[in-house]
Formats: C-alpha cells, sequence, structure tokens
C-alpha cells in the first residue's frame, strides 16, 4: 500500500508544476476565446502580467509586459512610466521567481524537457550563452524600438522577430480556429521565419533546459538583474554554506550560486543543501518571532497547514470567479444592430453596409461627414491606427493610389474607435495636403462600430475596397502594397 | 528483469526518440520552407495542411513514442540517476588560499603565474566584450541604420554587422572559460602541495557583503511612483490599445 502510495506521488505534479500550471490558466482564464477565436478586449487588458504571455492568445486576459514594454517608446511617455513602474515592481517582489512560478511559457518548455531524451547538461559554454539574453534586452527590447520610436513607427522587434510565445500562443493559437481562415492569406516569409524559430526552440527544449529562458528571454534576464534585491527568491546563509556543490548538481540553470542573476527560484537546491545555508527570502513574513519554515511543533505544524489551505481555497476561488466572469463577457466582434441591413453585407460581392463618418483633418473633427459607399467612385476603406507600425508604414502607399487614381478612386483611413485621438497630430505632421480621407470609427467600445460591421476581427491593418456601386470587391486582412492596391483597382476599371 | 536490461532499454528508447524528435523538427521546418517557397499565395488552410500531411508519418511516430514512454515508465520502472555535487574549484581554492603563507611556500611563483594568466585571460575577454559592445551602441544609436520603409532589411543588415561583434567576444569567452578552468585545477593541486610542505598560515574568513535593505525599499518606492504617476496620466490607454487588437506583427502574421 505504501509502495503504492509513493508510486501514484511519483507521478503528481510536484507544487510548483501546480503554480505554474494555475498560473497559465489564470493568465489565459478567457476559454471562450479558444472557440470563438476571438481575443478579449475587456479592461483586464489594460494590467500587465508578470510572465511572457501574449495578449494576441484567445484566452489572454492581460497585457505582455515585454510587448508593452517595446510599445511604450512609440506611446504618450505615460505609457513608458505606467510599464516601467509594473515591471520594476514585479522584479523587486519577485526577481526571476517569475520566471521559475508564474510564466505560462516557462512551464510549456518544462513539459517539453519531461521527454526522455539525453540532456545536454550545463558547462562554461551554456553559462556563456546565458548572457546572450542580455544582447537581445538591450538591441531588440530597448536600442531597436527606441530608434523606431523617433520615426513615429511603433515596432516591437523583439516580439515581431523573435518571440516565440507569440508564434505559439498567439499566432497558431488564432490560426487553429477555423474562425480565423481569412489569417491564412497573411503568412508569408515572417510567419515562416518565426515557426522555424519555434520548432528550433522546441525541440531543442526536448534537450535542453528552458532553452529559451536561459540563452533567449530578455523578461527574464531584465527580473535577472533585481534577484538579489528581490522580496521573495532564495537566499544562500554564508557563514553555514560549505561549499558542496550540491546545489549546483541538483540546479538546472545555469547560476554560479544558488540566488543570483541566473537562478529562477525553483526550489530544488533548497532542498537537498546538507546545512540548510539555502532559504527562502519570502515567507518569513508570515511566520511569527522564533517561528521556522521547517518547525515541526504541532502548532507551527497546523498553522501552517491552516494558511495553506485558506489559501487553496482562495487561488481557487480566484481562478473560478476569473473564469466565469470571462465566459460571461459579450462578444465584442458582433457587429452594431443599427448598421445590418438585410440588402447589404460585408463579404466580397455584397453591397457594404452604409455608414456616416465623420471627416477628420489635422484640426481634429471637422463637423462633416460622408458616405463611403455613396461616392460613385471606386473606394479603399483603410482601418489604421497610429499605435499599429503596418499601418503606419503602408499609409504612403494609399496615399500614392489617391494621387495616382485621382479621378477615379477615393481612399478613406478609418482611425481605430481606441485611441483616436492621437490622430489628428499624426495627420498634421506626416499627411497635411494628403488627397486621402480622413476619419475615425465610431462607437465607444473596443473595436469600432464600422471596423466591427465590415467582418473586422481585432486585426489591423484591414482594407476593404468597393467598386463604383458600393460592393466589396476584395478584403485583405494584412497589410498591403502599392502594388496589391493597384491591381485590384485595375481589375475593377478593367470591368 | 535486471536492472541492467531496464537501463539499456531506457537508454534505446531515449536515443530513438531523440532521432524522431530531431527528424520531425527537421521535417516541420522542412514543410514550412516549402509551403513558403510553393509560391501559391495567399495561402488557405487546405494548401498549408496538405504540405503537412506528407510529414505526418515522423509526427505520428513521435506522438507515438511519447505515449510509449509512459508505457515504458510503468512497465519497467527505471530510478532516476542521483545527482552528484559539482566541484566548487573557485571556491575551494579560495578556501585553501586561507590557510596558505604564500611567503614560504616555494610554490609561489608557480601560484603567482596561473594568477597572472587567469587575470590576463579575463582582462581580454573584459577589452573584447567591451569593443563588441562599443560597436554595437555605436551602430545601434546611428538613425540611419534603420530605415522607416525597409525595416526587416535593416535588421537583416543589423544582424551582419552585429554578429560578428557578439561571435568574437563569445568565442573568447568560451575559451578563456575553459582556460581559466583548467589553470584553477593547476593552482589548487599547487597550493595543495604548499600546504602539505607545511607552509600555513591563518588569514580571517571574508566577512559577507550587506545586502542592501535600503536600496530595496527606496526602488520600491520609485516602483510605486512611477506606476501610480503612469497610470493616472494615462499610461494605462496605450497599453489597452495594443493588447485589445491583435498584434499581426507580434504573433508573426505579417
Amino acid at each position: 500500500m505504501i509502495d503504492m502510495l509513493e508510486k501514484i506521488k511519483k507521478w503528481l505534479p510536484s507544487k510548483r508544476k501546480l503554480m505554474q500550471l494555475y498560473f497559465a490558466l489564470l493568465f489565459n482564464a478567457n476559454l471562450k476565446g479558444f472557440i470563438t477565436g476571438n481575443i478579449y478586449q475587456g479592461p483586464t487588458k489594460n494590467i500587465c502580467v508578470p510572465g511572457i504571455n501574449c495578449y494576441s492568445c484567445p484566452g489572454a486576459v492581460g497585457a505582455c509586459p515585454l510587448g508593452s514594454l517595446q510599445g511604450s517608446f512609440s506611446a504618450h511617455h505615460s505609457t513608458i512610466y505606467y510599464v516601467g513602474g509594473i515591471l520594476l515592481l514585479y522584479a523587486l517582489m519577485f526577481g526571476r521567481m517569475i520566471c521559475g512560478w508564474l510564466c505560462p511559457f516557462g512551464l510549456i518548455q518544462e513539459l517539453f524537457y519531461k521527454v526522455k531524451t539525453p540532456k545536454l547538461k550545463k558547462s562554461p559554454v551554456t553559462r556563456i550563452l546565458s548572457y546572450l539574453k542580455y544582447v537581445i534586452l538591450v538591441f531588440f527590447v530597448y536600442i531597436v524600438p527606441i530608434m523606431y520610436a523617433f520615426r513615429d513607427t511603433p515596432l516591437p522587434t523583439f516580439c515581431k522577430y523573435i518571440c516565440p510565445a507569440g508564434t505559439l500562443e498567439g499566432g497558431i493559437g488564432l490560426l487553429s480556429n477555423a474562425v480565423n481562415e481569412s489569417y491564412f492569406s497573411m503568412l508569408g516569409p515572417l510567419f515562416t521565419w518565426k515557426f522555424l524559430l519555434l520548432v528550433s526552440i522546441m525541440v531543442g527544449c526536448c534537450f535542453v533546459f528552458r532553452l529559451f529562458c536561459r540563452f533567449i528571454c530578455p523578461l527574464g534576464a531584465l527580473y535577472g538583474l533585481f534577484n538579489k534585491l528581490s522580496f521573495f527568491g532564495i537566499q544562500v546563509d554564508k557563514s553555514k554554506c560549505t561549499d558542496c556543490g550540491l546545489c549546483h548538481g541538483h540546479c538546472k540553470v545555469d547560476i554560479k550560486h544558488p540566488g543570483d542573476q541566473e537562478c529562477i527560484s525553483c526550489g530544488s537546491c533548497v532542498k537537498v543543501c546538507p546545512t540548510k545555508a539555502i532559504s527562502w527570502k519570502g515567507p518569513k513574513i508570515l511566520l511569527k518571532a522564533n517561528e521556522t519554515m521547517t518547525g515541526d511543533d504541532p502548532k507551527t505544524k497546523k498553522r501552517r497547514f491552516v494558511t495553506r489551505l485558506i489559501s487553496c481555497i482562495l487561488m481557487l476561488a480566484v481562478l473560478l470567479g476569473a473564469i466565469g466572469y470571462y465566459w460571461a463577457q459579450e462578444d465584442v466582434t458582433n457587429p452594431d444592430p443599427g448598421i445590418i441591413t438585410a440588402d447589404r453585407g460585408n463579404q466580397e460581392g455584397d453591397l457594404c453596409y452604409n455608414y456616416e463618418l465623420p471627416i477628420v483633418t489635422g484640426n481634429g473633427d471637422t463637423g462633416e461627414t460622408f458616405d463611403p459607399t455613396a461616392t460613385g467612385k471606386i473606394m479603399i476603406i483603410n482601418f489604421w491606427g497610429t499605435w499599429c507600425t503596418p499601418c503606419v508604414n503602408e499609409l504612403p502607399y494609399f496615399e500614392a493610389i489617391s494621387k495616382d487614381y485621382e479621378d477615379t478612386v477615393s481612399v478613406v483611413a478609418i482611425h481605430s474607435s481606441i485611441s483616436k485621438e492621437t490622430s489628428p497630430a499624426y495627420i498634421a505632421e506626416h499627411y497635411p495636403d494628403s488627397p486621402m480621407i480622413f476619419s475615425w470609427d465610431g462607437g465607444e467600445g473596443f473595436s469600432g462600430e464600422y471596423y466591427t460591421a465590415l467582418g473586422g476581427r481585432g486585426t489591423y491593418p484591414y482594407t476593404v475596397i468597393l467598386d463604383e456601386n458600393g460592393v466589396i470587391q476584395k478584403i485583405f486582412v494584412s497589410s498591403v502594397t502599392y502594388d496589391d492596391l493597384k491591381g485590384v483597382v485595375e481589375s475593377i476599371l478593367a470591368n | 528483469m535486471t536492472e541492467k536490461i531496464k537501463k539499456n532499454i531506457h537508454i534505446i528508447y531515449s536515443i530513438v526518440l531523440s532521432i524522431m524528435l530531431a527528424v520531425a523538427g527537421i521535417c516541420l521546418i522542412v514543410a514550412c520552407v516549402g509551403i513558403y517557397n510553393s509560391g501559391s499565395r495567399p495561402f488557405t488552410p487546405e494548401s498549408v495542411a496538405a504540405a503537412f500531411t506528407t510529414i505526418a508519418l515522423p509526427v505520428y511516430i513521435c506522438l507515438g513514442l511519447l505515449l510509449g514512454g509512459i508505457v515504458l515508465d510503468v512497465a519497467f520502472p527505471f530510478p532516476s540517476k542521483k545527482r552528484t555535487p559539482v566541484r566548487q574549484d573557485a571556491a575551494q581554492l579560495a578556501k585553501l588560499h586561507r590557510k596558505l603563507d604564500m611567503t614560504t611556500a616555494p610554490q609561489a611563483q608557480a601560484i603567482r603565474k596561473e594568477q597572472r594568466k587567469r587575470k590576463t585571460l579575463q582582462a581580454l575577454n573584459f577589452a573584447l566584450l567591451a569593443l563588441g559592445s562599443i560597436a554595437f551602441l555605436i551602430y545601434g544609436a546611428n538613425p540611419h541604420n534603420f530605415h522607416q520603409s525597409e525595416i526587416n532589411i535593416s535588421m537583416v543588415k543589423a544582424m551582419y554587422v552585429l554578429l560578428p561583434c557578439m561571435a568574437v567576444p563569445f568565442g573568447f569567452s568560451v575559451y578563456a572559460a575553459f582556460a581559466c578552468r583548467s589553470s584553477v585545477k593547476k593552482e589548487t593541486a599547487l597550493v595543495k602541495e604548499a600546504i602539505a610542505g607545511g607552509n600555513t598560515a591563518t588569514s580571517p574568513a571574508p566577512t559577507a557583503k550587506q545586502s542592501l535593505p535600503w536600496l530595496r525599499y527606496a526602488l520600491l518606492v520609485v516602483a510605486v511612483s512611477i506606476l501610480v504617476y503612469g497610470y493616472f496620466a494615462g499610461g494605462t490607454n496605450d497599453v489597452l490599445t495594443k493588447a485589445i487588437n491583435i498584434c499581426t506583427e507580434c504573433v508573426g502574421l505579417g
């Protein structure tokens, strides 16, 4: 019987794994998103979660701290303070304990490491490779996004070119839902590169413990800098340490000593230290004076049991509450019933839904409106945002097409309803005398009314091309080039 | 079944699984590149599925092997290898040095030579890293290296320039790490020999560095202050804007 229990215990996940699973579920509590294929667009998305968890994942209920940090350089100055403050607070509270206990992508890597293959042991080479993440932090998270921020181009370089969590949770998470079939049209060299990187990292994780965390993750690099200052984590009492090396032998990451910048505070060294020189930093606040975590007196045991029980119940209640809350949220991709009419639609070949769009210039809303479906010209409706790099990058193509086909084509660039107040300044600076018409989307929600009505599902840029009669001829769910636009315009003109 | 046979079964399983994982990974990569090179744009779920169907066999074999691993673990349980302590050469050497009287030790010159060797390697390593970092920062600080209309090309060019800047110091660091390790071993042997020869002394153990609790609390105040300022100055809006719309670039869609 005891043998049996021991065997069962061996198969049960450790406390740390349960915590990792708990936080992975909590940060992705919008389970409805995995079914509907839509991302959550509610207010909790303005809070950064501590670990890497792509905000474009259908289940994500918070923002990714790295994506937010890169985006903050080209945003309002207050965003840097907000995101910087959150990151500093997380780093000071937990350091790299976040990597070991809270990061969903860390859990995925550890699960891959469970595959029974020969493992690559840590060595001086892996120790030196662990510095690569600092290079990535400086170049991809700071230098390049800042340089492009000076040019009014938001560019989350790390997310765009490296982040495997984004590809797995966001990219594959969205593509795997049949509702998002149109996203396949976006795939190109970037996805090919990121997919190759993801496959390489995931296969590598079967052989190397936390390959991404140890060598690539800039968030871990950032948190690691605060490991020694953090309130929670691992600490070593040097007066008790005998340099026996058992902690090193059990540690799978490239530490020099427990609690340094590479330590993810997994706690494996705490259990094996023969002199009890290694201990947890944080839990002392839960103990009374002269009480120890390992105390075996019945009073301490009872107190510990009650504390753990209450914590478990509270955590479970929070998780279930979160799942229930996000499940009950209304799907914001449903179009406004006021725009929907039976004789019109949002598919290619349909007569496009009409809408009174406000005309916006560099000075703001002019008070005038127009209906894009009734201009009598070929109408290119582009949904964009100042916060969106591909949108900003493709605007010159729209300007060029509106100049080259001045008599036959009209272009309206509709800014997203959210952060629309940033558009007049952008228009005044970059397109003061453009033949394009600028507008912004209506509605108080997060997705604009017209964008949603025309089938937008949270991806920007989004372009709809109508012929002279207001019939939808082409929908682009991704970035376009001048040649793409010219091709569609020429084919409409030819017919 | 003997422990040896169990062990061999596990070893064969892990080797076969490793090979199959590598094969499946390569097949996935080849399929992905194949889809990209096929030129049948825009891609559709059908075209992608068709390309991936061709590599289904190695992927299924991998999945089968993974499931087989669970059966193997239950049928032929084999205890995981106990981890051995890692030798703390540098720490041991520092401890030995506290027992050694260098003034009387005949090996003092050889010991100092090893120490000089390590210091030279470390200085060279630091210099190379500093040079690499300076080159890195000079390149990064030049706005002309980052073109607005050709972001991807700018990034590829940056990698061409910066990868050598990183590769040289990284390569030297690997060499220096191994050289220092062997130097420490040599010095440890010399120090042990000197101590065995009776050249002993007792120097006090170094005092532990004081932690900086005030810095921790000062940073906490800074973190909370800038967070509160950022929140009330509207910093959440931009985070929300970015997070509620699918960042097609971030997820690699394009």
